[in-house]
């Protein structure tokens, strides 16, 4: 027989508020870059000034163009071999966006199910997936992936699927631990005293109250895997050229750090302000999403 | 080792008349942003006398928790409070917080509802007790330790002295709520805020908690705050009494003069709706609460119309494994269910009550099969249940229907209240959907809410219309057993009363029998038909409920009878209250052999246990 | 105390057993050793004698427990690509820079967060807490080698003032140390703030304040000790993420330990140095998880160990 005391009011005036969801600034600014990219991303040949893998040898090196010897024709100036780098990040955007939707869409599945079962079984099968993650957990995944890659053709496709079948373990941790304290709560309870099917009960009382905390751990990962992408493109072991990839412009732009600070310059605010935004978006989604944090 | 209570003062709220906290014109408001603000406190005034008790009453939401953190100025930032606050005089609202500091814990101490998450978990007892020392009397470790020691002993812990290095989690409730209190006392303290100190406590350890601190104070003079809202403890503890509701103070007098002539409506209906235990005397059968105007509908007396009971539990036994060591080997087992048998006929309420940890729910759940039997039988309408294969059980268990303790947290949150009713006739196939949409109307009607409501969320009812649709949805398979696991408890005394009638209005109705799990004896005494008492994983005393009131034969039943608070203040002190603390967690080696449980009849089908 | 350590190593074996079965499967999964050592010219004789002399023609589990007894006898198989070292000795060799690497980048991370987190939650909602609060978002967002090329940039290019390349030395391990702590510190700071956060609306912090504790003496004697509880086990998770950073941050700062050797190591499919850094980092990440039991259990007396 809790008192009403000002915190329990101000949380029920945060109830109310998720109905109308606010927008916080950051999490607007977000949205916005988000989306520009997304956009950018899909009408990639529409936008994009020049033919991203065209060389221009006469234009090697040119510096933006606010700098005093850039010109306008280059924005964010050119590469070594003269490419136009703006041309280059929008086409960019592609393989990142991509790797990281694709690959978060497959890990999520596979972590959620595993979540799931784990929780709600518990036991020898919790046990045995337990080990697994904590197994996967254990090794530094880039040299699995740096592997894998290593040995097999370099395909996206390939890097999606390698990337979601090894970054899961974030979905299936979070998920595990709420389906277990789920578990013991009278709802459930009494989908058993209702003789609900486990698999029913699971989809339509378990799933939709752990949806929350999933949606937010995607946007996360989805930053992750973006970072993850660029750095296995950084070492080489990514989309190989012609693809066009941020983490391979950086590669390239580190010989030139010295001389031609913007080559390795840009690619890396992009990264940065793509992360950045899906960051702000994921914490204003556990704002709103899960009322017990503390944002 | 029972003893009697003996009142050392009157209970005339004269004490010593000097006043130690005066309150006036006390307003709280919370400012939610720039422009919204909303007043939790409108302007309470009450005066707390040296030596003397207020019990601070009222409902969840009346703001008396408020009013105790107002006075601690210990409300959360965002919080304006204005009007008066004086200790011995002087004003506390206008200290500043350095100053107020040096009040805290030392002129002026507060202990709270929960002894589980009010003390420190990483640190020992002891050092959270001394710290006060500490802190305000600037002593050293050695001297602290001492006097931490002599308080653990003040307060009746047991070996106080091997207790001092004791983490909280090694301490049960009750010794908890001890220590909290110990360290209140430290500071020797001119007021004491007891902020509902034993709502989260056994009844018999309730009772020794009252009697500590009504002990304390008489010896140590202090004036006691004591926020509540149980008007049995009120009786049993305080000299005066402040009425709260919506932060406004309805009424105030002596603890006598009012519960014999409450003058405010709100105040009649409080005492009106308490379960006063022995108020069932010479009542066959059990009766709805009176409502607000003290009128009791009394329900038709329904003969049940076969003698076969519905329900037959025989020998069921339920143990938990504790596991420990190097390869987690069983090395413990709490032995929670031992060998209870019971049978519960069409139209019947049996209660089982028991304390914490006394295998009630276990009992409840076991029987539902929400926890697998260790062994025994469970009949319903005739079909052991006991070992039955979960895909044919599906079936059976529409016969049998549970409702629960928390109404927050027995709907799911993400699904509409209509769909939460009509998915048990879904899942068993008893209606196609348009049927039950059909049906869940009338349940809504049923359970006194309204068909308009089944689109809304689980979020848009109150606690006490959660547990409505609770009930509708217990009752969409038609069962014949409805097990309610202390489905009144946390809602507040008003519509407790509420939905206790609406259970029995129903039971009256449907001809439906009630498996009625509580801890609180009056509610039980209200409801039920026939009552079996549990301690320690086993019933030790079962009978007709009037049988078990009026000639209570068992003495756990008897400590059990002796604690409950009666909201008579007249009845005060006439009471034995158990000394010592009752073990109640089964807990034996592996290898314990239990004994089965052998029952003496004492009166017509009322039986004990034999002690073993 | 010893009884409790030695439980949770057993514990790991069935984790160490997880990550040989997964190192030798992509040895396995990598190509034929035997084409790769021989050649494309080899003749189908050659071919049958080296797969039967290294025992490749035995069914897959034979072929895992073999490479398990090898391990378990400390033998983990010979470098390709420096011929006739065995890979063991040439990863010892380079452990060192990477364990001088991590820690420090530890110690950096536990030094800007711990004051950080506390700062951030004291003053919710003022000045100090949203520039953590956004630092610490940036911590995350930045890509660890950007990071790392950036500060190139500006410390070793264009201010001259630290050392940006090798381990040559002390004030080597600063740049790339820095690197790889800036996301851990980040993470690290707003877990602190949140569960400090956290624990201060606890019941217990109530009643420190009802016993008239000081502020200061609320968030040290009180709240840290239960706030460190989340920071701790985070400290845990993100062991594997640091391996990770410094395979990355390596190569950057052409740091010479066992993550600038893996990428070499995975470049000319030297796969017995891929295996044996594996399983060396493995261990690495499961001794700090043990460390952060064992603090775990001493600052939380309501874990029994033994």
């Amino acid at each position: 027989m809790a008192d009403v005391t000002p915190t329990t009011l101000l949380e029920e005036d945060r109830l109310n508020m998720r109905n109308w969801p606010r927008i916080n600034p950051l999490a607007g600014a977000g949205m916005v870059v988000l989306l520009t990219i997304a956009l950018v991303a899909i009408f990639s040949p529409l936008v994009a000034p020049y033919d991203p893998g065209m060389p221009d040898l006469r234009a090697r090196l040119s510096p933006p163009a606010w700098t005093a010897e850039g010109s306008w024709a280059h924005i964010l100036g050119t590469d070594h071999l003269g490419r136009d780098i703006l041309s280059r990040l929008i086409f960019g955007s592609r393989i990142a966006l991509t790797v990281g939707f694709g690959g978060v869409c497959i890990a999520g599945t596979i972590g959620v199910f595993v979540g799931l079962v784990s929780g709600y079984f518990g036991g020898k099968t919790d046990a045995f997936l337990m080990a697994v993650v904590n197994t996967l957990l254990a090794i530094p995944n880039i040299l699995l992936y740096l592997t894998v890659l290593a040995v097999f053709s370099q395909s996206i496709i390939l890097l999606i699927v390698v990337i979601g079948c090894i970054n899961w373990t974030a979905f299936a941790r979070v998920v595990r631990s709420e389906v277990m304290s789920l578990r013991s709560r009278a709802f459930i309870e009494n989908s058993t005293i209702i003789g609900q099917r486990v698999p029913v009960m699971l989809f339509r009382h378990m799933l939709p109250n752990v949806f929350g905390s999933v949606i937010v751990i995607a946007t996360l990962n989805v930053a992750t895997i973006i970072i993850l992408e660029a750095a296995l493109s950084f070492l080489g072991f990514g989309v190989q050229a012609p693809t066009v990839t941020w983490g391979g412009m950086l590669a390239d732009g580190r010989d030139y750090v010295a001389t031609a600070w913007w080559l390795a310059c840009f690619p890396g605010v992009t990264i940065t302000l793509l992360t950045l935004s899906l960051i702000f978006i994921g914490d204003w989604l556990r704002d709103v999403l899960d009322p017990r944090s503390n944002g | 080792m029972n003893q009697i209570l003996q009142d050392t003062k009157p209970i005339d709220g004269t004490g010593t008349g000097t006043a130690v906290l005066q309150v006036s014109d006390l307003k709280v408001s919370l400012r939610l942003n720039r422009h919204r603000k909303i007043d939790i406190l409108h302007g309470i005034d009450f005066t707390v006398n040296q030596g003397e008790t207020l019990a601070l009453v009222g409902g969840s939401g009346s703001g008396k928790s408020v009013s105790s953190l107002a006075i601690m100025q210990l409300l959360p930032e965002g919080t304006d409070i204005t009007g008066s606050v004086r200790l011995d005089g002087q004003e506390l609202l206008n200290l500043d917080t350095k100053r107020m500091r040096q009040l805290r814990g030392s002129r002026i101490a507060m202990i709270f509802q929960e002894p589980m998450t009010s003390l420190n978990p990483v640190h020992t007892v002891g050092r959270q007790i001394s710290e006060v020392l500490r802190i305000h009397g600037g002593i050293t470790a050695s001297a602290a330790r001492t006097e931490t020691i002599r308080l653990l002993d003040r307060v009746h812990i047991p070996a106080a002295s091997s207790r001092f290095d004791d983490y909280p989690h090694n301490m049960s409730g009750g010794m908890r709520q001890r220590a909290m209190i110990a360290m209140a006392l430290a500071g020797k303290p001119r007021v004491l805020i007891a902020d509902e100190p034993t709502t989260a406590l056994d009844v018999t350890t309730q009772a020794q908690i009252l009697r500590l601190v009504r002990e304390l104070q008489d010896d140590e003079g202090m004036g006691v705050l004591f926020i509540t809202h149980d008007m049995g403890v009120v009786a049993e503890v305080a000299d005066s009494v402040a009425v709260m509701r919506d932060g406004r103070i309805l009424e105030t007098g002596t603890t006598p003069e009012l519960f014999a002539h409450p003058a405010d409506p709100y105040t009649r209906q409080l005492l009106n709706a308490v379960p006063r235990l022995g108020s069932m005397a010479n009542e066959p059968a059990p009766l709805p609460f009176p409502d607000e105007t003290g009128h009791v509908e009394r329900p038709a007396v329904v003969e049940s119309p076969s003698e076969a009971p519905v329900l037959e539990v025989r020998n069921l036994v339920t143990r938990f494994d504790k596991r420990a060591g190097l390869l987690g080997r069983v090395q413990q087992r709490v032995h929670a269910v031992e060998d209870v048998s019971f049978s519960l006929n069409p139209g019947e309420t049996l209660s089982i009550v028991g304390e914490s940890g006394s295998g009630k729910s276990t009992t409840a759940r076991s029987i539902l099969r929400l926890n697998e039997p260790t062994s025994g039988n469970i009949l319903l309408q005739g079909t052991d249940i006991s070992a039955m294969p979960k895909s044919r059980l599906r079936t059976m268990r529409r016969g049998m229907q549970m409702i629960f303790q928390d109404p927050y947290e027995s709907l799911d949150p993400r699904v509409r209240i209509g769909e939460t009713i009509m998915e048990p006739m879904l899942t068993q196939g008893t209606h196609n959907r348009s049927e039950a949409r059909v049906r869940t109307d009338e349940l809504l009607e049923l359970v006194g809410l309204s068909a308009g409501m089944k689109n809304r969320f689980p979020h848009e009812f109150s606690g006490g219309q959660r547990q409505r649709v609770s009930i509708a949805r217990a009752l969409a398979l038609e069962p014949a057993v409805l097990v309610a696991d202390e489905a009144v408890s946390a809602l507040d005394v008003a519509i407790k009363g509420q939905i206790v009638n609406l259970l029995l209005d129903l039971q009256a109705r449907l001809g439906i029998a009630i498996l009625f799990i509580s801890h609180d004896m009056s509610v039980v005494e209200r409801v039920s038909h026939r009552v079996a008492v549990m301690l320690s994983g086993r019933i030790v005393e079962i009978g007709p409920r009037a049988s078990i009131f009026e000639n209570p034969s068992h003495p756990y039943t008897r400590k059990l009878l002796a604690a409950v608070p009666i909201p008579d203040p007249a009845l005060r002190g006439t009471r034995a209250i158990p000394e010592e603390e009752i073990r109640k967690t089964p807990l034996y080696p592996i290898d314990h052999i239990a004994p089965p449980s052998r029952y003496t009849p004492v009166g017509p089908e009322h039986f004990i246990l034999d002690e073993s | 105390m010893a009884k409790y350590i030695f439980w949770r190593i057993l514990q790991m074996i069935p984790i160490l057993l997880g990550i040989t079965l997964i190192v030798f499967l992509l040895v396995r999964v990598s190509g034929d050793p035997v084409l790769l050592m021989l050649g494309e010219e080899a003749t189908a004789e050659q071919i049958e004698a080296l797969t039967k002399s290294l025992g490749l023609d035995r069914p897959l589990y034979v072929q895992y427990l073999s490479y398990l007894g090898d391990v378990l006898q400390g033998d983990l198989g010979m470098s390709l690509r420096y011929v006739n070292q065995p890979a063991l000795e040439i990863v010892m060799e380079r452990l060192p820079a990477t364990l001088t690497l991590a820690s420090t980048a530890l110690l950096i991370a536990i030094l800007i967060s711990i004051p950080a987190g506390i700062i951030a939650s004291v003053n919710r909602h003022g000045l100090p807490d949203y520039l953590a609060s956004f630092l610490s978002v940036f911590g995350q967002a930045i890509p660890n080698f950007w990071l790392g090329i950036m500060l190139i940039l500006i410390f070793g290019v264009t201010l001259q003032w630290l050392p940006v390349s090798g381990w040559d030395n002390p004030w080597s391990v600063l740049l790339p140390a820095f690197t790889l702590g800036a996301s851990l510190s980040a993470v690290l700071t707003r877990i602190l703030r949140s569960s400090l956060l956290d624990v201060m609306g606890q019941d217990f912090i109530r009643t420190a304040h009802a016993k008239g504790v000081s502020p200061v003496h609320v968030i040290f004697g009180h709240a840290l000790r239960n706030a460190a509880l989340p920071y701790i086990t985070l400290i845990g998770l993100e062991a594997s993420s640091l391996m990770a950073g410094a395979v990355v941050v390596e190569q950057v700062f052409a740091w010479p330990g066992i993550g600038l050797l893996a990428v070499q190591a995975i470049g000319s499919r030297d796969m017995a140095v891929v295996q044996t850094i594996v399983l060396f980092a493995a261990v690495i990440v499961m001794s700090i998880n043990l460390i952060v039991d064992v603090l775990y259990s001493f600052i939380d007396p309501r874990i029994q160990h033994g």
